[in-house]
């Protein structure tokens, strides 16, 4: 597997939802009843989403060159 | 109510009917996992249908309601990983699966490792995995057909719904499932949607009100828990016996990944499912048990119409994961642990061991259900233990049988007797310490009974480097 690929799609949703879970303080403050940092994780989805499909992208341009 | 619930009921019989239209074949790999046909739009609703389940709408919730928001930290963690380790893992799992012309889990590892004993130690752990499943989701399901129908007998509800679930899979087994993923994805997203948006409109306090329990910070323990539970449970899910089933159905590796890259979109259903317990946590809303808080708000906010609608999404949720789990444990009855059966003795072995199964569940759903929900919790350290046995046979072409099996076994039981014990281990989850005696045993028997002239999946597949 190339690195460079589950750097990017594995690696980094990892380490945001780690950053997410164990550097955002909880008492940073709510809204609707939910923590900032619970906020913070839900974020990580739309990221998570946007940096698998760079990487589909790559891997379909890689397909296809070959 | 009742009428808006049963127009949707009969909606998703009707799919399952229009899916045998189309059906590539009526051989028993057709049956289980629709002969790999399936493409991206319909692998991403198998995909979400299995992981989504009706433990997930009410189970979170009702965790939020009960513990605060600290729960959703691993429970989200570990479902968003799930997408990007299918999105690597997955599409080799396929390609294994279509060289060795698998529908099962114990198919690969069979045909691979040409063992077995390897054949049956996989599908033994793979059944023990999937008994509770189903429990799960009749406890699940018990809860929305009460609120539905608060006078009538549980046991009967829950016995229609099993007729239900039976009628899923005997029409035309995984295709049926995945048409039907479509309508309870749609409503169960739909669902969530609307009972959130007129919570989130009626929200009567500050919009940075904070709930009466000071937030406290995390501890070490409970970071070292979560970290660790993200890690197994999310390689675990890729190696649960419905997972590698709806990867089979996949008709290519392209479909895997589109429909990965988009899982993750599907959780904004998890903030807006958080709104809706704080919603009933900020406005006296008591559910009688935390697991009935979504129903609970629901039925406080909507007319009884859309309420039946709501209703028919959740049941949907429990069974279509009821219908994939049943095709996955009735394939590995059929053709792992009872061998010689035919392509038609496959299905109808199949149909028999549905049939059992979710009688089973229904019985154990109406006993206690405390022995499941234990088992409950060993479900995804008890599977991720075939994970080194998966990249063995990509990677690693002297890894003998006899190695994947000490090493499943030896994790297994590390794994088992730390949890059965309840020895500290500082929050680690027992699955990650289980990995290790696993992946000691299977480099330390590939040292001393190395596998001579076997290739790796990866050789076979004639492309030792590429990305997957």
């Amino acid at each position: 597997m190339r690195p460079g690929l589950l750097l990017i799609g594995l690696c980094v949703p990892l380490a945001l939802v780690l950053g997410s879970i164990l550097l955002i303080p909880a008492s940073l403050g709510h809204l609707f009843g939910i923590s900032f940092k619970s906020w913070c994780l839900f974020a990580c989805a739309p990221a998570t989403s946007l940096l698998l499909a760079a990487c589909a992208h790559r891997l379909r341009g890689g397909e296809a060159r070959r | 109510m009742i009428a808006s619930f049963a127009i949707v009921i009969l909606l998703s019989l009707a799919l399952a009917l229009a899916s045998k239209r189309g059906q590539a074949g009526h051989d028993a790999r057709a049956f289980f996992v629709a002969s790999g046909q399936l493409g991206g739009l319909l692998v991403f609703f198998l995909s979400v249908g299995e992981t989504y389940s009706v433990a997930s709408m009410l189970g979170f919730p009702g965790g939020v309601y009960a513990h605060g928001d600290g729960f959703s930290a691993w429970f989200f963690g570990y479902i968003l990983m799930i997408a990007p380790v299918i999105f690597f893992l997955g599409p080799w799992i396929a390609r294994a699966g279509n060289l060795y012309g698998c529908a099962t889990i114990s198919d690969f590892f069979a045909r691979h490792f040409e063992s077995r004993a390897l054949e049956l130690v996989v599908t033994a752990a793979a059944i023990i995995v999937l008994v509770p499943v189903g429990t799960m989701q009749f406890l699940g399901l018990k809860i929305v057909l009460m609120t539905l129908a608060p006078d009538a007998s549980p046991l009967l509800l829950i016995t229609g719904a099993g007729i239900l679930a039976f009628f899923y899979v005997a029409i035309a087994g995984l295709r049926a499932s995945a048409f039907i993923a479509v309508l309870k994805d749609l409503l169960m997203i739909g669902s969530i949607m609307l009972v959130s948006g007129v919570a989130l409109a009626g929200w009567q306090h500050g919009l940075t009100a904070q709930p009466s329990a000071p937030v406290a910070p995390m501890a070490l323990h409970d970071m070292r828990f979560a970290v660790t539970t993200i890690l197994v449970q999310s390689a675990g899910y890729a190696m649960l016996p419905q997972t590698w089933s709806f990867l089979f159905s996949a008709r290519s590796a392209d479909a895997i990944r589109r429909s990965q890259v988009a899982a993750p979109l599907y959780m904004i259903m998890f903030p807006l499912l958080m709104c809706v317990a704080t919603y009933a946590l900020f406005h006296g809303l008591h559910p009688a048990v935390p697991d009935q808080v979504f129903l609970t708000t629901a039925s406080a906010l909507l007319p009884r119409w859309l309420l039946g609608i709501v209703l028919a999404g959740v049941t949907l949720a429990g069974l279509v994961l009821l219908s994939t789990v049943c095709l996955a444990i009735g394939s590995l009855a059929t053709r792992n642990l009872v061998r010689g059966l035919g392509e038609t003795g496959q299905t109808r072995g199949a149909k028999i061991v549905t049939a059992l199964y979710l009688l089973l569940s229904i019985a154990s759903a109406e006993s206690s259900g405390h022995l499941m929900a234990t088992m409950n919790n060993i479900i995804y350290f008890g599977i991720v233990q075939t994970l080194p046995g998966l990249v063995a046979a990509l990677r690693f072409r002297r890894t003998p049988a006899i190695a994947v099996i000490a090493g499943i076994v030896a994790g297994d039981i590390v794994a088992l007797a730390i949890f059965a014990s309840g020895i500290d281990v500082g929050g680690i989850n027992p699955g990650l310490i289980g990995l290790l005696p696993n992946v000691a045993m299977l480099i330390a028997l590939t040292a001393l009974r190395p596998r001579q002239g076997a290739r790796t999946v990866l050789d076979k597949l004639g492309d030792g480097a590429v990305a997957g």
